[in-house]
């Protein structure tokens, strides 16, 4: 694959200053050898001149002194110029002959001798080789025909008479060249891992931030956010290194928000008493709250490996029902199921819905609410509806209930003055008469605060010291009936909004309802602690007769009652102040066990 | 001569019983069936006093008070209020009833009130010379 060709930052960095060592090597072995090679040219050149001088001087005397004839027989005779040829060529280790030609390029003397008389080629000139380039003058000192001339005109009374030329060899020139070039390849050899080294420890000293960065951005992928890079360099990589702290602080930003939002939704998907189950695709559990939880029965930790409907038996009411319309992926609203929840039958009404963009499914979500729940609310609306409607009815009834009486009072009044000294036993008779009128008024002034209190009065008051007056009244009035009372209140309770009277007078109807349930006798718990910093909860627990499971939902309707003697209004009043004061009464019973009354209060001023 | 009161009340027997009730302190009384009629005989009556019931039909009590509050300023009005709400007897006394009374009246209470009434009606006629009575 191309990708195992592409160099890592390191090997280019090595290669690119290897490289550059070779190049530098290379470089001035050729500028060196290109001067030494000029130098040898040059001496070569000038020792080749001189040598020729020497013979042109004395060509000159040798032809001057025979005054004329043949210049080729005169030269070849002349026996100090030719031991001058014969000395030249054996004492210079550049020259390897030397001759004296004639205009036509016959040698007229030549240091050897067989080649007297003939014609001399020309070579090529070693003057032109000192003015070449420096890589060609190397080039030519290693190329084939090593001889090179350098050549001298010669005139004789102003007419050109011919040449000397000198054979110049290049190979020692070339020895030398060659020592230089076997010294600047060893230089190189040494020079070369060397610069690999150096270029190895450069780039472990360069890269180093890059690759703490690098870790530094895994780490960034891997989710572990907050880490703060120790580059604190001003150059680029330094620079670089802030740009990626910027990136990580708004990553950990990021993801503190989603998580705090996320955190949120989780809170308040557990605080729903509605299930809610998300599955993807493969019908797996992506998320469960609480409520749903508790229906499946396993942590959604241990459930989220396998399919939802492999948490149920085979035979469970949900997986018949989910199991099918997920295969078929077929929702559906509302459907009832009767599930066993902690050993109890529970009511369900199951929903189930798919997510799907134009192309793929992307899951689905249960929905499990909870049937009881809503039959509770169902009636809890009735039941305040039904009140509204007696509150409007009887309000207008109470107020025809009072001109009577007002009426009776006035006529009473007039005849207590007509009557003016009566005897004691009438005015006796008149003082019972208003008084059952004032009894009669109060017992409709009582309806009336039931449906449509006239005085609510609410004021921080401690509900320990209402239930503590509570128990002390009906203890005096129960204990003889072998009653006994057990007070658990905490003494850290918040102040509670609330009418003092209204809640004396539910406290008291609960408690005494409590005392009628146990005509044996008994204990009456009376609890009262914080309520989860959110209010006040006081509970109320008898070991009596107990409520059958049928009336538990009635027993605050008004006019409900099991006493034979009973009216039905003292658990509706309880209802109605508990209600006033934004609270909340609950009840569990168990037939021959018990009953406890929960009430909860909330801290603060409710709405009035 | 003596002070005059109006007693506006749909009840009948309780208005018959108060006529008499007053009739015998030494009041002239006048009655009234429903607001309507009430605002017409104290037009015609000219009470010091109303003592009146907060709900009658054709026109309650609340705007009875604002009528004659228009017709009669000087008049002083006493509420009966039936409901024993403080609210409505509340907005009774801001529409500038003397004072309200719950039903069954407290008669003590009553035969109190309306001297007390009268009372401040007469230092009010004395401090406006100029109105005709």
């Amino acid at each position: 694959m191309l990708r195992n060709f592409v160099l890592g930052v390191r090997a280019k960095e090595t290669l690119g200053i290897t490289l550059l060592t070779v190049l530098v090597v290379a470089t001035t072995t050729l500028i060196h050898m290109s001067q030494l090679s000029r130098v040898a040219v040059q001496g070569a050149v000038r020792e080749a001149d001189l040598v020729g001088k020497q013979i042109y001087a004395r060509l000159r005397v040798s032809l001057e002194r025979a005054g004329g004839g043949d210049p080729g027989m005169v030269l070849r005779r002349d026996h100090d110029l030719r031991s001058l040829i014969d000395a030249s060529v054996g004492y210079s280790p550049h020259l390897v002959y030397a001759l004296v030609a004639d205009a036509a390029g016959r040698a007229l003397v030549h240091s050897e001798r067989e080649r007297e008389s003939t014609r001399a080629p020309a070579r090529p000139g070693l003057r032109e080789l000192a003015a070449l380039g420096p890589v060609r003058s190397v080039q030519a000192l290693y190329a084939a025909g090593s001889v090179y001339e350098v050549a001298l005109p010669v005139q004789l009374d102003g007419r050109p008479f011919g040449s000397v030329r000198l054979g110049v060899s290049t190979v020692l020139m070339r020895r030398e060249l060659s020592d230089a070039l076997t010294r600047s390849l060893a230089l190189a050899a040494l020079a070369l891992p060397f610069a690999w080294l150096t270029a190895l420890a450069l780039s472990r000293v360069i890269l180093r931030p890059v690759r703490v960065l690098a870790e530094h951005v895994g780490r960034l992928r891997r989710g572990e956010l907050g880490m703060t890079a120790a580059l604190a360099q001003g150059d680029e990589v330094g620079q670089l290194a802030a740009q990626i702290q910027r990136l990580d602080e708004q990553m950990h930003a990021d993801r503190l928000a989603r998580t705090t939002e996320s955190g949120r939704v989780h809170q308040v998907m557990n605080h729903l008493e509605d299930g809610i189950i998300l599955m993807n695709d493969a019908g797996r559990p992506l998320f469960y709250n609480q409520a749903a939880e508790a229906i499946v029965g396993v942590p959604l930790a241990a459930a989220a490996g396998a399919p939802l409907v492999d948490q149920w038996t085979p035979t469970d009411p949900l997986r018949l029902l989910l199991a099918p319309a997920l295969t078929a992926r077929a929702g559906f609203h509302d459907s009832a199921v009767t599930v066993t929840v902690d050993g109890r039958p529970r009511e369900l009404l199951v929903s189930l819905v798919f997510f799907a963009d134009e192309r793929t499914s992307l899951g689905a979500m249960v929905l499990l609410k909870d049937f009881d729940s809503i039959r509770t609310l169902e009636s809890l609306i009735n039941y305040s509806a039904k009140l509204a409607a007696l509150g409007r009815l009887t309000s207008g009834a109470a107020h025809e209930v009072k001109n009577p009486l007002n009426a009776m009072m006035i006529h009473l009044e007039l005849m207590r003055e007509r009557l003016g000294d009566a005897p004691d036993d009438v005015r006796q008779n008149l003082d019972v008469i208003k008084s059952e009128i004032g009894r009669l008024d109060r017992l409709v002034q009582g309806f009336l605060r039931f449906v449509r209190p006239q005085e609510f009065d609410p004021k921080p008051l401690d509900l320990n010291a209402v239930v503590q007056q509570v128990a002390a009244l009906l203890e005096a009035e129960w204990s003889g009936r072998n009653v006994r009372f057990q007070l658990a209140l905490a003494t850290d309770l918040p102040p509670v909004a609330g009418d003092q009277e209204l809640l004396r007078q539910a406290l008291l109807n609960v408690v005494l309802n409590a005392c009628q349930a146990m005509p044996q006798g008994g204990v009456v718990r009376i609890a009262a602690e914080a309520d989860g910093g959110m209010g006040v909860v006081v509970r109320i627990a008898d070991e009596g007769v107990g409520i059958p499971a049928e009336d538990l939902e009635r027993i605050f309707n008004l006019h409900f009652t099991t006493k034979p003697d009973g009216h039905g209004v003292g658990l509706s009043m309880v209802y109605r102040a508990v209600q006033l004061h934004d609270g909340r009464i609950d009840v569990t019973s168990s037939v021959g066990r018990g009953t406890t009354f929960t009430i909860r209060f909330p801290i603060g001023v409710p709405g009035i | 001569m003596h002070p005059r009161i109006l007693i506006a009340d749909d009840d009948e027997s309780s208005r018959r019983g108060l006529k008499m009730l007053l009739s015998r302190w030494d009041y002239e009384v006048e009655e009234a069936a429903d607001g309507r009629e009430a605002i017409e005989k104290a037009k015609v009556f000219l009470p010091a006093l109303v003592v009146t019931d907060l709900v009658m039909p054709t026109l309650g009590g609340l705007d009875l008070l604002r009528a004659l509050h228009a017709e009669l300023p000087l008049a002083a009005v006493i509420v009966l209020t039936g409901h024993g709400v403080a609210e409505t007897a509340v907005s009774a006394m801001k529409e500038g009833a003397y004072d309200y009374l719950t039903k069954p009246v407290d008669v003590a209470r009553l035969r109190i009130l309306v001297q007390k009434a009268l009372e401040k009606g007469e230092t009010l006629h004395d401090k406006l010379p100029r109105h005709a009575t």
